[in-house]
């Protein structure tokens, strides 16, 4: 089915008899994108472009203000027939030409017309800004001049012999950076810390600016080449921008746009990074020549760090709007990607969702509309997790401004689209007939969505990291000092009874000899006086009893030298038991012997995620650390609390029954479950719990700094 | 021929009222609306009851004394001194010229429209209260600021009628009246705008807005000032869309030959397999087999594809939407527009893309050339260009939300006067058409025996026919008033009141319609409306219920409906079938209101895009 295009407007009248001609000055460039002819206008005295498919410009082409509009339109419809633009289409086709300031002709205009709409557009542009606040631009001033005495010095650099040389560049600066990696890593770490800032930006900014002149001379040496010569528009505005509201220099060089082979408006879009890149190569060259703690070492690191990994993981990242996306966007002929993609998707959703056929297909390839629809929903999640990325960011740093910023995210991200949606919906007049089935696959896809995230549960999970630990074990010690003359090997298994520990104590030794001996001269003395002299008798009895009780502690003591398991088990020697020969004290731990078919873990829970261990009826998983695959399900057995201060995490003690292959004293990672809930639960509590630490810390941090 | 916009020209330019607001700023502007678009009718009351005090105190002056103060006061308004004091003693001036003119006292209700119309407000005034005396009250100041006054009224007879009626009044405050209809020429246009007060229909203010805006030189309006609309939600909301066009015939465009082909080419296409049919949105749509068909009939001449598949969505759209004697009329081998609303003739409309030629085709009459637009505006946008607007009507609650969104008019419901003793009778719902026929002609006869007069509403000509039929049968003679028969109205309308009359129309019998009643028909109960089907919108329901007890008179009003109503067939979707019968008219209609409001607005908007557009464009 084909789309509806009236032929005739009933607002024809209005231009009908006009004789516009296309503005003196005004370049007309043609270039082939997608297999189709565009024709590219350009007003080098500002720096619009304004870009018209075939069929519009075979009616365009024929103002030459002699001919009427009406006149031109006709010609155009003889000639390509039902190709030729309608007359609305004509309409907006010199509406926009007029706006794009390319039209000229006895056309005064409605005065106030013509200031209500600078009017709006002011407005437009300071919601602009207000909504793209992380990427404002301000002009400051115009290069071109400059750029021009620059161009034939540094120009030629973009070549062939200057690729060449490049590339052996990066060589250089790579390899310099796979011999010292170890030191680099070390140094780099220094690199986001708060002393660091201001090198960071400052490298950051001579970065900046040598990327942006990179743009400016390239897409002057691209000019030269095409021959556009004198009468090429140039790059006209140079500034500064805020990227996440840091100022940094920007060059304009949109007019790179005019060039006609798209490989050379690849190359002014690279050339930044290219700068970037070699610079890198230069610090890193500098920083492995000059004395560690130099102040000259520390910027060359900076500026190797800016140049190679924020031109990469940034630059060249084609879903930001950066240089690789207008690098790629210039390669697969795509120009406005961005757009192009969104409104692919959106088309495909109207087509499919609201049923609205009657869409016209915008793209020519094959698999063309899948790449589209891929790229603008990747862009669309990329840009979101950024946003979210720089929130959280800035969050942990001052939180006072994450809020607003967050306030924004969720009305540019989430407010806007979606009252937009609703305003489309309800009054676009497009819709027409499909406003039902619109309504009601939306409303339908919103209650779907909304009743997953509400009600649909899923597991409510918190991680934590524990230590196997036995329930019982009994603990060696030594009972008397000694030195150390057998120790039974490590984490054995041993039976009751089996020897741990035995120790030599020469002293005690000497001592029971010297008791036995006084002793044995008490027995003597004791028979000696029997029936002689009863009273030594008792006195000689007396004192043989108690050497005896003496000896027999003596005695005990000794023994005790050996240490025996008194249960089976693990044992676990000490640090203390491990070297023979050594010295122990009375009383020193020795080891354990753990009961190695009960064992716990013990793990710990920040106050925050005790609320699911608490509700975690459905059982505990627990990990070995190291051993991903191999997973053990148990029972919670206790909760207990560590300390007073409300910071302190929670002790968890979960039990384990015998057959686990767990050791004591390993590092498990713990994984609670509870009950499932809805995501929204979920994330309703997890904001309210940050919301309460962030107000919570706010008067912590009034008392710290009256103190 | 000369481009021209239909914005401002710069004779007629005057300081502008606050513009549309749109997206947004239209959203906010909305919501601020709930709250200021409604004006207290309790204070206006009150204001009223003074001006009738003050009114009384002025019965003792003679009519010299009251020429000198009418002086004064028309010299106060000229120095622009409009404060509350000033505007007592005026009303009361008023109130008082037209009890010695007309005998009549104004009663409070209509002094209170006339101060919410002062104030830049639309009155509510019931059905039958009076808004002609009413309008005159804040037409005397506006003559008075010497800018001159537009009274927009509903048609030539009217502003005929008025004019000559108010003249008196006028003169003996000293200002002079003035009346433009179809049939002047520029000249007495002229004379009749330079009047302080000037009566006549918006087509023809429009109209001479744009000629004089085509031509500077013919200067036959002054620049706009003040205009009070009668009938305000009729003329700012169902008209408000409908373009006042300008036209000439088209010398460039003659393609009658190929719309008698598509005309035969849509005679062959088959409903389903070649083409679709929306009717609630008056589309059609071709189906893929259609190409064929088009291409073998329509090829081989200069006519673009495009535009030959134009042609034939019109003229199918002639054939399945468009019925005779229902949406058009065949008179003297010329195809008319039947205004959905008023039930009237437009003789001067032509539907536009093409339809209109397809229609013409289809009856087999001469298929004129299709117009050229020289200038066009569309009365939303010309009364936006008066600085000082009001109106009044019998139904503004319905549509305040819009009067104040688009005009930034408020509304004032004013209480009425006498208490209303109309009874409305429970919708009876048929379950045929004809059926519901029957009722409505049994229920009319029974009402007919006891000494009532009846109007019974059908919604299409053809209805109307039809029922006389039925009552010709069962032995009683209705004249009938529609679009058609429409020479004899005012005699018709002028017998309608009598005891026992029954008078069958379309909602030609609407708005403005006074049947006044005879002594036997008041003591019988006074006029019984019977509705045969719901109209396109509530508030035309209302306005033929409101023929009935007007000004205390007795009466009583009733539904009669069936599910095979051309409301439900024309504007239905499908799906309603679904829905109860006992809620599925009001469904349809609101659903059709709603469908008005969106088209009126997307037609403004793209006004409003095509202004910027073609800011550049202007004359």
């Amino acid at each position: 089915m084909t789309t509806v295009r009236p032929t005739y407007s009933s607002s024809w009248h209005r231009v009908c008899d006009l004789r516009p001609r296309v503005r003196a000055g005004v370049r007309v460039t043609r270039q082939r994108f997608r297999g189709r002819l565009w024709y590219l206008f350009h007003d080098p005295s500002s720096t619009s472009h304004y870009r018209m498919s075939r069929p519009a410009y075979a009616f365009a082409g024929l103002l030459d203000g002699r001919r009427t509009v009406d006149e031109a339109w006709r010609i155009a419809n003889e000639s390509l027939k039902d190709e030729a633009p309608t007359q609305d289409e004509a309409i907006t086709v010199l509406g926009q030409m007029h706006t794009s300031n390319l039209l000229h002709g006895e056309l005064a205009g409605d005065a106030e017309l013509l200031l209500r709409r600078r009017t709006r557009q002011r407005q437009r542009e300071a919601r602009g800004y207000i909504l793209n606040i992380l990427f404002a631009r301000f002009r400051v001033a115009d290069p071109d001049a400059l750029l021009d005495v620059v161009r034939p010095v540094l120009g030629p650099l973009f070549s062939v012999p200057g690729l060449i040389g490049w590339i052996a560049m990066m060589f250089v600066g790579a390899a310099i950076a796979a011999v010292h990696w170890d030191r680099l890593v070390s140094e780099a770490t220094g690199l986001i810390s708060a002393s660091n800032l201001v090198l960071l930006y400052g490298a950051s900014v001579l970065g900046k600016l040598a990327h942006e002149a990179a743009h400016g001379i390239a897409c002057k040496q691209m000019q030269h080449r095409e021959g556009a010569g004198e009468s090429s528009s140039g790059v006209h505005a140079i500034g500064v921008m805020l990227l996440v509201l840091i100022p940094l220099p920007y060059v304009d060089a949109s007019s790179a746009w005019t060039l006609r082979s798209r490989y050379r408006r690849a190359v002014v879009g690279a050339a930044g990074m290219m700068s970037d890149l070699l610079l890198a190569a230069v610090a890193m060259i500098v920083w492995s020549r000059t004395a560690p703690d130099s102040m000259v070492h520390g910027f060359a690191l900076n500026l190797a760090f800016v140049g190679s990994v924020s031109s990469l993981v940034f630059n060249a990242n084609p879903l930001m709007r950066f240089d690789g996306y207008y690098i790629l966007t210039d390669l697969i002929g795509q120009p406005n990607l961005y757009q192009r993609s969104r409104e692919t998707l959106l088309r495909l959703m109207r087509r499919w969702l609201f049923g609205m056929r009657d869409e016209p297909v915008l793209t020519v390839w094959r698999g063309e509309t899948a790449g589209l629809c891929a790229y603008a929903a990747c862009a669309a999640i990329y840009r979101v997790l950024i946003l979210i990325g720089i929130i959280a960011l800035i969050a942990t740093q001052w939180f006072a401004l994450a809020i607003p910023l967050a306030f924004v995210g969720v009305i540019a991200f989430a407010v806007v689209p979606v009252g937009r949606l609703f305003a489309y919906l309800a009054n676009n007049p497009a819709l027409g007939r499909h406003r039902r089935r619109a309504s009601l696959v939306t409303g339908g896809l919103a209650v779907f969505i909304l009743g997953v995230v509400s009600l649909i549960p899923v597991p409510d999970r918190v991680r934590a990291v524990g230590v196997v630990e036995p329930v019982d074990a009994t603990d060696v010690y030594a009972e008397s000092a000694g030195v150390l003359d057998f120790v039974a090997e490590a984490s054995g298994v041993v039976a009751p009874d089996a020897a741990l520990v035995s120790l030599l104590n020469p002293e005690l030794d000497a001592e029971i000899g010297a008791t036995e001996a006084r002793l044995e001269a008490a027995a003597l003395g004791r028979r000696r006086a029997t029936g002689v002299d009863p009273a030594a008798e008792i006195a000689f009895g007396e004192r043989e009893r108690a050497l005896r009780d003496l000896l027999a502690t003596l005695s005990a003591r000794r023994s005790a030298l050996d240490i025996h398991a008194s249960a089976g088990g693990v044992w676990v020697p000490a640090s203390a038991a491990v070297v023979l020969g050594a010295f122990v004290e009375r009383a020193e731990p020795l080891g354990r012997v753990v009961d190695s078919a009960h064992l716990r873990v013990r793990a710990a829970v920040s106050q925050r995620q005790a609320g699911v261990v608490d509700a975690s009826s459905m059982g505990v998983e627990i990990r070995a650390r190291g051993s991903a695959d191999r997973s053990i399900v148990a029972e919670r057995s206790g909760v207990q609390r560590a300390g007073e201060d409300a910071d302190e995490p929670f002790e968890v003690l979960i039990g384990l029954d015998g057959s686990t292959p767990l050791r004591v004293g390993q590092r498990v990672s713990v994984r609670f479950e509870a009950a499932p809930k809805p995501i929204l639960t979920q994330v309703v509590r997890a904001a309210r719990q940050m919301l309460q630490r962030a107000t919570r810390a706010e008067p912590a941090r009034g008392n710290g700094e009256r103190s | 021929m000369t481009a021209l916009a239909s914005s401002i020209p710069g004779a007629l330019a005057s300081p502008q009222r606050k513009a549309t607001h749109h997206g947004a700023d239209g959203w906010a502007h909305a919501v601020v609306g709930r709250i200021r678009r409604r004006v207290g009718a309790g204070a206006l009351m009150r204001e009223a009851g003074a001006v009738l005090e003050r009114c009384g105190s002025l019965a003792s002056s003679d009519d010299n004394d009251l020429e000198r103060r009418a002086e004064e006061l028309r010299g106060a308004a000229r120095c622009r001194r409009e404060d509350a004091a000033t505007a007592r003693e005026s009303f009361a001036l008023v109130t008082e010229c037209i009890r010695r003119e007309t005998g009549l006292t104004l009663h409070t209700a209509q002094i209170a429209a006339g101060l919410a119309m002062m104030r830049g407000s639309v009155a509510e005034l019931a059905t039958g209260e009076g808004k002609t005396l009413a309008a005159i009250l804040p037409a005397v100041l506006a003559g008075w600021r010497g800018r001159g006054c537009h009274i927009v009224t509903a048609n030539d007879y009217l502003a005929l009628r008025d004019a000559e009626a108010n003249a008196p009044i006028f003169a003996r405050l000293g200002l002079t009246v003035g009346c433009v209809t179809e049939a002047m020429s520029a000249r007495e246009r002229a004379t009749a705008y330079r009047a302080d007060v000037t009566y006549a229909t918006a087509r023809e203010l429009s109209g001479d807005y744009l000629r004089d805006c085509l031509d500077a030189s013919r200067g036959v309006m002054l620049p706009l000032a003040e205009a009070i609309v009668d009938e305000a939600d009729f003329v700012l909301i169902d008209e408000a869309a409908t373009p006042l066009i300008l036209a000439a015939p088209s010398v460039s465009r003659d393609e009658a030959a190929w719309i008698r082909v598509a005309d035969d080419v849509a005679r062959s296409l088959v409903v389903g397999e070649h083409f679709r049919v929306d009717r609630p949105r008056r589309e059609v749509r071709l189906a893929d087999a259609s190409e064929g068909v088009i291409g073998s009939r329509m090829d081989g001449g200069r006519l673009p594809m495009r535009r030959a598949r134009e042609l034939v969505v019109a003229a199918l759209r002639a054939h399945h939407l468009h019925h005779r004697d229902a949406d058009y009329a065949v008179v003297d081998g010329r195809v008319l527009i039947v205004d959905e609303r008023t039930g009237r003739i437009s003789p001067d409309r032509r539907w536009r893309d093409g339809l209109h030629e397809a229609i013409e085709a289809k009856e087999g009459v001469e298929v004129r050339p299709s117009d050229d637009t020289l200038a066009s505006v569309s009365f939303q946008r010309f009364f936006c260009l008066y600085p000082r607007l009001s109106g009044m009507t019998g139904t503004a609650r319905q549509c305040a939300g819009e009067l104040w969104n688009v005009y930034w008019l408020r509304t004032a419901v004013i209480p009425t006067h006498r208490p209303v003793i109309r009874r409305e009778l429970r919708a009876h719902t048929c379950g045929s058409r004809d059926g519901a026929m029957d009722a409505a002609a049994r229920e009319a006869v029974a009402m007919h025996r006891v000494g009532r007069p009846v109007l019974i509403a059908t919604t299409t000509v053809d209805a109307s026919e039809a029922l006389a039929e039925q009552l010709s049968a069962l032995g009683v003679e209705a004249p009938v008033l529609n679009a058609v028969r429409h020479a004899e109205e005012a005699s018709i309308i002028a017998r309608a009141g009598r005891s026992g009359a029954i008078t069958i129309a379309t909602s030609m019998a609407g708005r403005g319609t006074d049947i006044v009643l005879d002594e036997a028909a008041r003591e019988a109960g006074g006029l019984h409306v019977i509705a045969l089907g719901h109209q396109v919108s509530r508030r035309i329901d209302r306005q033929l219920f409101g023929r009935a007890g007007r000004q205390g008179d007795p009466g009583s009003a009733r539904v009669i409906r069936s599910p095979g109503d051309d409301l439900l067939a024309r504007n239905g979707a499908p799906w309603l079938r679904c829905v109860p019968r006992v809620w599925r008219f009001a469904m349809v209609q609101r659903f059709t209101e709603r469908r008005g409001r969106r088209d009126r607005r997307s037609v403004m908007r793209r006004d409003h895009t095509l202004d910027d557009l073609l800011a550049f464009a202007s004359a």
